[in-house]
């Protein structure tokens, strides 16, 4: 077997994702909510891009790459919505935007 | 064998500042525990051999996106989060106790996938599968095979762009 077998690599892969699935149900900032869900997107890359390891071909890697892409464009609207719900109300608590209307 | 040393050390220090983003009070020391995770997973790229790839996470992700992430942290100048009650009761617990039923399961089904007979047979040569020059490699089959997903991505960041600046004016 060369190197590292593929299976630690998900099962890495797997660490992560729960790390960022429960930061996300236990923090209350939004902006580290969010963090957590870009843990959660780099998980998911790690899976690609192993199996594009394992397989020898790129289409994993070019997965990876738009999920980057879209992460990427998905942060920037989302801390913009962040700092417009902060302009209004001068506090950032995820628990007490619970309702629609402003 | 150092590539497995590098391997263990390497993901010793991706899963434990990941679990430092999540328990750690002040947001700041969050963003720089994730890029710590981030450049921890572009070494596990190159182990993988992908250095585009690994290149542009450090690029993208720990240069872009969490440079993006500090500003508006220390835009909003909070403080450390408050330890408040949980507006469900045992939030908390419920919350890990899942989380460990989640990471259970997840790992369950890769070993059962990776001693299953899917999993073996056409081991890839590493000499002969991917080349020294990703890059021109990696764009033949960005712009023949994929040039639909990557027009459609470079509209979306269009997009993203208007949103972003229309969210930051103070009048439409």
């Amino acid at each position: 077997m060369i190197g590292v077998p593929l299976e630690y690599y998900l099962i890495l892969s797997g660490i992560l994702f729960t790390v960022g699935v429960v930061g996300v149900m236990i923090r209350k900032n939004p902006i580290v909510i969010f963090m957590c869900i870009e843990l959660m997107l780099n998980a998911v890359n790690l899976t690609f891009i192993a199996f594009s390891h394992r397989w020898a071909s790129f289409d994993g890697q070019i997965l990876a790459f738009f999920v980057m892409t879209v992460a990427a464009a998905e942060v920037a609207v989302g801390l913009g919505i962040i700092v417009a719900i902060f302009r209004q109300r001068h506090s950032i608590d995820v628990d007490e935007v619970h309702l629609l209307k402003g | 064998m150092a590539e497995a040393i590098g391997f263990w050390i390497v993901a010793a220090v991706s899963v434990v500042s990941a679990l430092a983003v999540i328990f750690q009070r002040n947001p700041v020391r969050c963003a720089l525990f994730l890029i710590l995770n981030f450049v921890a997973l572009a070494v596990l790229y190159l182990l993988l051999n992908a250095q585009l790839l690994a290149a542009l996470q450090i690029l993208v992700y720990a240069g872009a996106i969490m440079v993006l992430f500090l500003f508006v942290i220390m835009l909003l100048n909070l403080g450390g989060e408050q330890i408040e009650h949980d507006p469900l009761v045992g939030q908390r617990p419920l919350a890990m106790a899942l989380g460990a039923a989640l990471l259970i399961g997840l790992c369950s089904t890769f070993l059962r996938w990776a001693n299953s007979p899917a999993s073996q047979g056409n081991e890839a040569d590493i000499t002969s599968s991917l080349s020294v020059d990703q890059v021109s490699d990696i764009g033949r089959q960005l712009f023949v095979h994929y040039v639909y997903p990557f027009e459609v991505t470079s509209l979306l960041l269009l997009v993203g762009i208007i949103g972003t600046i229309l969210l930051a004016k103070r009048r439409i």
